[in-house]
């Protein structure tokens, strides 16, 4: 385990699934799932930026949503910065229910007791037991800032509506206060007050972006969750939003969210990186052991993948066979093991777990798996919770 | 009677059931200018070109002088932000931007010694009113629209294109083989249909080359020699479609029954043995698709003479037409099915031929599906392998790898790295990632706000980056490979092309704006070893258009 | 536009209004449909029209019947009455008279001569009463009166159709579930029966107990708003399926948005654009529908000669209308008298009602295009 001192949690997940239901048949009966998000374990901090990886359908954005309840999980728990303790006791209640491996679970009276802890625990801090009224309440602090800036914001609104409207909602000062804080946040992304009247469809991409990131510092949050925010700006506009990201998080201490596919992005901006494949979390570590030690093949070949702007350095590229499986047919076994340069037998029949690697690197992977070295479900675990009760779908 | 070929014209007054062969154009070779990264001949030379959009806030003055020069088998990269103009440059060539409101004001556009941009200024006439600042446009439509047609002289055989959203590329209402077959049909038509006429089913080395792929199948051979006795299956019969026919049945046969190969393949020689019906319709097809080549003939040698030959257009047409109606019998669906099927089946296995040489797995299953079941970078192969159908000199790729994963554009730019040297298309890719044009890239133009600001062979360009517009780009970009470099971005935003800034569009951005960059647009001059730019701080000799 | 921030202003000086701005572009774009401008400006005579007509009443005289004895008057039949005007004041009769078939609508024409009789309404002339209680009136009056009625009418039912449509079409699209099914089901079930039958079976359960004018229009409008309401409630619900997967209205619930607010914000303002268009061509075709209930027999006013577009229209078809026209040009002719057809009583009617529908039209589609983003270069 990392050693130095962290910032405090803003929010841990753990074990989140998100499945969305398929239906078929002559009745529209539920005939499979799409599993989205399968078992995944993450903590966001203060000041600190988490990368989150992958490729399109590997559930990154499904991920985001259920962190901050705009999609109810199918199962699964985020706890609202849960103390130092609380951390300890959950890491320790999931290694003690997690040895079952959720196919045949027999209730013995030490689980029991855990999972009574469990939902305590959960009753007090889990996002998803609060009701609507106190999850409104929490809407501020947790926000969001959408990868399109083209659909983010309402056509027929005016700037000035539209980064007042979190403000609005919640009823905050007066109609004049509210008016000065729209300015002052205007400004801390870079515009004009003259923006103020204006259509979005009336400014750049970049501009626009900037008008979602006024609208998610509106209510002073804690933590906000980038879903690709500059995947589709230009590279020296890019460039401007990520440091006004930086800036912001120095300024305000924000934890970050990082979603994306852009590798490079990532790696500027996180502390730590979790990589996800199909729903799953196939590694996790700090970003530098990420990139300069990459143990998973898939994180091997994203890495090999990226094209570099220098045409001198020549690299050997790990070119993936085949096209990613349906989220709705998962691979059995180990769900990249279609495409894996080095596939061995077992990787069809068993999935792997998460191993710890040392330095807070952990990988889901048959090469280095070994029952000693399994790791703590704080970090990233992605083991099946079968005793997690799944909640109720609405 | 037919004209033998470089007959003079005048003298022949042609017999309207024959076939004219009009005499080879005058043509004059470009010659290659300046020293640098030269693979041979311009292929397409772009001078001096100026596209506005005439719209309600004023003119957008979205290219306003562009130049660049594209060699034979070279891969030129046109990289730049949105909104510099680069896919306005590419519409332009193809004379695909919506007029109104747009329209390409001026310039030349050289390709095959033809400016296809011949007869421009007598399109329409732009007058300024006076008072309010806008301007009128009066659009002559019919000239407009014979312009457009011009173009079919040169969209697909000559140059040919890929856009950006590889989903929306395609009609999602016919499956591939159906779209790659009509592109097929309408360039390489004669060809086909030729070959298909000369076809030997009954050679009598047909059979016992069927035969050793059916042992090489019961025997297990590996891919190659499958191959190798395919293709020979292929040669018997003079139709190496055939052949690929016989490989793919070769190789379901290695995991059904090797029996049953011979008897497959007997029954696909049926396809091959064209009853007198298949044959006239070939034929009929065949004068088609020749009356459509000698409309593109006379539309190229329109461009390229600089005269317009309306008479000989309009014969083709006429003759088209009244081939169209002089076999009735081919309109009645029935018939027209059982007269085209032989057509169709050939379109087919070219099409998966084609979907071969794109690196597709399965090219007889994708050649079978609907755009919908197919993923994005399998459509966007489809996609190249329609472009190459039509065997252009030229290829434009409009953002091809953009909407796609980095795995699959890394997939995307090998095959389009193994294209290029198995082919050797010239190829200008529009981009605005540098970094995919550092892997397959020859040489690079970096546009800004309608202008090129500089034009550098890859190496040079990146180790010696001269436009501090480049720079800053550059400096930009994260590099997964230098975790510590601080992400520098552009003070400013990309201008406002209605009102851009005067002299050169850089300055209020530049960090080494001088006095005179304000005034006067900077020309392009030559720095050496191929390396142009335009902006003031260099004062190489300019380079003259 | 500068990357790192500066000093400003917090208070803002001039407030500029883009709303308007927005609205002077769409006129740019409309202004350039030559058809689209046509159709507006007869749509604004129109409403001229309809303001006119709220003031508008025709000098209207007193009407005897008068047997002619004797003189250059002919006998008077009983199908005839002979109709004279005078001036308060004068004694009857007057120098103005001619013979007009007995329960006709009768007018009194300054210039009608005894040549001829007229077999229905004159183009122009003043309005009379005759009998008392019913009103009759001349074809260029009736269509004058009638704009107030058919306009009113026509606005009426399509702004209340739309107002009930979007209602529940925005709670249908945007709930989902049982609330979208049973609003669907109700749609279906209107929809599935022939509108016009609807109306006019309404109207026969209800009509005949209301004499009153002003209730009995309300009738009208409500009876159509029943058949029309489920068009625009499936417009909408298509609309607000697109807008709420949007990602602003995401957005809205991330920052703690309830539904309320979110349709009336969000889900409302972008998806009515598409109820606009079909509203103008809908004020269109309700006069004709009117036209079409009468032609059949139906009585839809208080009256069967009620001064309103649609009502002119086909009342002079009426298959006992067109009988005692063609009987009494027998007796005319019969009595010397020459007969003309009274042409005028469909023609101008009919011409108001294809002008105006077709006016609607163009503005419709002009409107369309010129809000359409994709057509706005």
């Amino acid at each position: 385990m990392d050693s130095t001192p962290r910032h405090p949690v803003v929010l841990a997940v753990r074990n989140v699934r998100k499945y969305f239901p398929i239906r078929g048949g002559l009745f529209s009966s539920h005939v499979g799932d799409v599993r989205a998000v399968d078992g995944v374990s993450l903590d966001v901090r203060e000041s600190e930026t988490v990368g989150l990886v992958g490729e399109s359908g590997c559930g990154k954005t499904t991920l985001g949503r259920v962190i901050l309840r705009l999609v109810e999980p199918t199962s699964g728990h985020t706890y609202y910065r849960p103390t130092p303790e609380v951390m300890g006791r959950l890491d320790s209640l999931y290694a003690s229910l997690g040895d079952d491996n959720g196919s045949a679970h027999k209730p013995t009276a030490t689980s029991s007791a855990a999972l009574k802890e469990l939902d305590e625990i959960a009753a007090q801090y889990s996002l998803y037991r609060r009701n609507q009224r106190k999850m409104r309440e929490l809407r501020g602090r947790l926000q969001i800032v959408f990868q399109d800036p083209f659909s983010s914001l309402s056509p027929r609104m005016l700037v000035r509506e539209v980064v007042g409207e979190p403000l609005e909602i919640h009823h905050t000062g007066t109609r004049r206060e509210r008016d000065q804080r729209v300015l002052e946040l205007l400004q801390q992304v870079g515009l004009n007050p003259e923006h103020l009247w204006r259509f979005p469809h009336e400014f750049s991409g970049g501009q626009r972006q900037r008008i979602g990131i006024a609208r998610a510092l509106a209510l002073r949050p804690e933590m906000i969750v980038l879903d690709e925010p500059t995947s589709a700006l230009d590279v020296s506009v890019q460039a401007q939003i990520l440091n006004i990201l930086k800036r912001l998080q120095d300024e305000q201490g924000l934890a970050y969210l990082f979603i994306s596919h852009h590798l490079s992005v990532v790696r500027a901006m996180s502390r730590r990186v979790v990589v996800m494949y199909l729903g799953k979390v196939v590694e996790t570590a700090p970003t530098d052991g990420l990139f300069s030690r990459p143990l998973h093949p898939y994180t091997q070949a994203l890495l090999s993948a990226i094209p570099i702007p220098d045409p001198t350095t020549k690299r050997e590229r790990i070119v993936l066979s085949g096209d990613v499986p349906s989220p709705a047919a998962p691979p059995p076994g180990c769900r990249f093991h279609t495409r894996c340069p080095a596939v061995m037998p077992i990787c069809s029949k068993v999935e792997p777990e998460m191993t710890a690697m040392g330095l807070d690197h952990y990988v889901a992977c048959h090469l280095y798996s070994s029952p000693e070295k399994a790791a703590p479900k704080g970090a990233a675990g992605a083991l099946a919770m079968a005793e997690e009760a799944p909640r109720a779908v609405s | 009677m037919v004209a033998a070929a470089g007959a003079p014209m005048a003298s022949i007054i042609p017999d309207p059931t024959e076939i004219v062969h009009l005499p080879p154009p005058e043509v004059h070779a470009e010659t290659v200018e300046g020293p640098g990264v030269s693979h041979g001949d311009v292929v397409l030379d772009i001078r001096d070109l100026r596209t506005y959009f005439y719209t309600y806030d004023g003119v957008v003055r979205a290219l306003d002088g562009v130049s660049f020069k594209l060699r034979r088998q070279e891969t030129l990269g046109l990289a730049g932000e949105t909104g510099c103009g680069k896919s306005v440059t590419a519409f332009s060539v193809l004379r695909l931007i919506p007029d109104p409101p747009g329209r390409i004001v001026s310039g030349k556009i050289l390709f095959r010694g033809a400016d296809l941009l011949w007869g421009l200024e007598r399109e329409a006439k732009v007058k300024p009113i006076k008072k309010t600042g806008r301007v009128k446009v009066s659009r002559r439509f019919r000239r407009i629209k014979a312009a457009a047609a011009r173009m079919m002289a040169v969209r697909g055989h000559g140059i040919s294109m890929i856009f950006q959203e590889p989903s929306q590329a395609m009609n999602p209402v016919f499956p591939v083989y159906d779209q790659i077959g009509e592109t097929l049909a309408l360039h390489r038509g004669q060809h086909i249909i030729d070959q298909l006429l000369n076809a030997t089913p009954d050679s009598p080395e047909l059979l016992p080359a069927i035969e050793r792929l059916t042992e090489a199948v019961r025997s297990h051979a590996s891919n190659e020699r499958l191959e190798e006795l395919a293709a020979a299956v292929g040669n018997a019969t003079n139709l190496p479609s055939f052949g690929t026919q016989a490989f793919y049945a070769a190789r379901t046969a290695l995991t059904s029954s090797p029996d049953a190969l011979t008897i497959e393949l007997r029954s696909a020689l049926r396809r091959l043995r064209l009853s007198g019906l298949q044959r006239s319709y070939l034929k009929y097809r065949r004068r088609q698709t020749e009356f459509i080549d000698q409309l593109r003939e006379t539309y190229m040698r329109e461009m390229q003479e600089g005269q317009s030959h309306r008479l000989l257009e309009a014969r083709s047409r006429r003759r088209s037409f009244a081939n169209r109606w002089s076999h009735p019998q081919f309109a009645v669906p029935f018939v027209h099915r059982r007269a085209e099927k032989p057509l169709k089946d050939e379109l087919f296995w070219q099409t998966v031929a084609l979907l071969e040489g794109v690196q597709i797995a399965n090219p007889v299953r994708v050649a079978r599906c609907y755009p919908f079941e197919l993923s994005g970078g399998m459509i966007q192969r489809v996609m190249i392998a329609m472009a190459l159908s039509s065997e252009p000199t030229v290829l434009i790729a409009d953002e091809p790898t953009t909407a796609l994963d980095v795995t699959i554009q890394a997939q995307i730019l090998d095959l389009m790295r193994d294209l290029k040297h198995r082919i050797g298309t010239s190829t200008l890719l529009i981009t605005h990632d540098l970094a995919v044009l550092a892997e397959v890239a020859d040489r690079i133009c970096i546009m800004y706000a309608g202008n090129i600001v500089e034009n550098a062979p890859v190496m040079n360009l990146f180790s010696n980056p001269l436009h501090p517009y480049t720079r800053g780009l550059l400096a930009s970009i994260p590099r997964v490979d230098q975790p510590d470099k601080r992400l520098e971005s552009i003070p400013g935003s990309v201008p406002n092309l209605i009102t851009p800034p005067s002299g050169c569009r850089f300055h209020p951005r530049c960090p080494y704006a001088m006095p005179v960059c304000k005034e006067t647009r900077p020309p392009m001059t030559d720095e050496g070893n191929g390396h142009q730019v335009a902006c003031f701080l260099y004062h190489g000799p300019a380079v003259v258009e | 536009m500068v990357d790192e921030p500066k000093e400003t202003k917090l208070r803002v000086r001039r407030r500029p209004n883009p709303r308007l701005d927005q609205l002077r572009r769409t006129w740019y774009f409309f202004r350039r449909n030559t058809l689209a401008m046509i159709g507006l400006g007869i749509l604004i005579f129109f409403v001229i029209l309809y303001v006119v007509s709220f003031f508008y009443a025709a000098p209207a005289t007193q009407l005897e019947t008068y047997q002619a004895t004797n003189g250059s008057l002919p006998t008077p039949t009983a199908i005839f009455t002979q109709v004279c005007t005078y001036q308060q004041g004068e004694s009857p009769p007057g120098p103005n008279c001619y013979l007009t078939p007995v329960g006709m609508p009768s007018v009194i024409g300054p210039t009608a001569t005894l040549r001829t009789a007229s077999l229905g309404p004159l183009p122009f002339g003043s309005l009379t009463l005759n009998p008392p209680g019913q009103i009759f009136y001349n074809t260029f009056d009736g269509l004058v009166k009638g704009t107030q009625w058919s306009l009113t009418i026509s606005v009426g039912v399509v702004v209340s159709g739309a107002f009930i449509g979007i209602l529940l079409g925005i709670v249908s699209g945007y709930y989902g579930g049982v609330v979208d099914e049973v609003i669907m089901r109700l749609t279906d079930i209107f929809l599935s029966v022939p509108g016009l039958l609807l109306v006019i079976i309404t109207l026969a359960v209800f009509a005949p107990s209301v004499t009153n004018l002003w209730t009995r229009v309300g009738l009208v409008i409500a009876a159509f708003v029943v058949v029309w309401w489920p068009s625009y409630a499936r417009i909408v619900r298509s609309q607000v399926l697109v807008v709420r997967e949007q990602r602003y209205v995401e957005a809205a619930k991330a920052s703690g948005a309830q539904g309320g607010r979110i349709l009336r914000k969000h889900i409302l303002p972008n998806s009515i654009y598409p109820v606009f268009v079909q509203m103008s061509l809908d004020v269109g075709t309700v006069p004709l529908l009117i036209a079409a209930i009468v032609f059949i027999g139906f009585q839809v006013f208080t009256t069967r000669s009620f001064p309103e577009w649609g009502t002119i229209t086909a009342f002079s078809a009426q298959p006992d209308v067109l009988a005692s026209f063609i009987t009494n040009c027998q007796s005319a002719s019969a009595l010397g008298l020459g007969c003309t057809f009274p042409w005028w009583q469909f023609f101008f009617p009919g011409l108001t009602l294809f002008l105006f529908a077709i006016s609607v039209s163009f503005f419709a589609d002009g409107l369309r295009d010129a809000l359409d983003p994709r057509l706005r270069r």
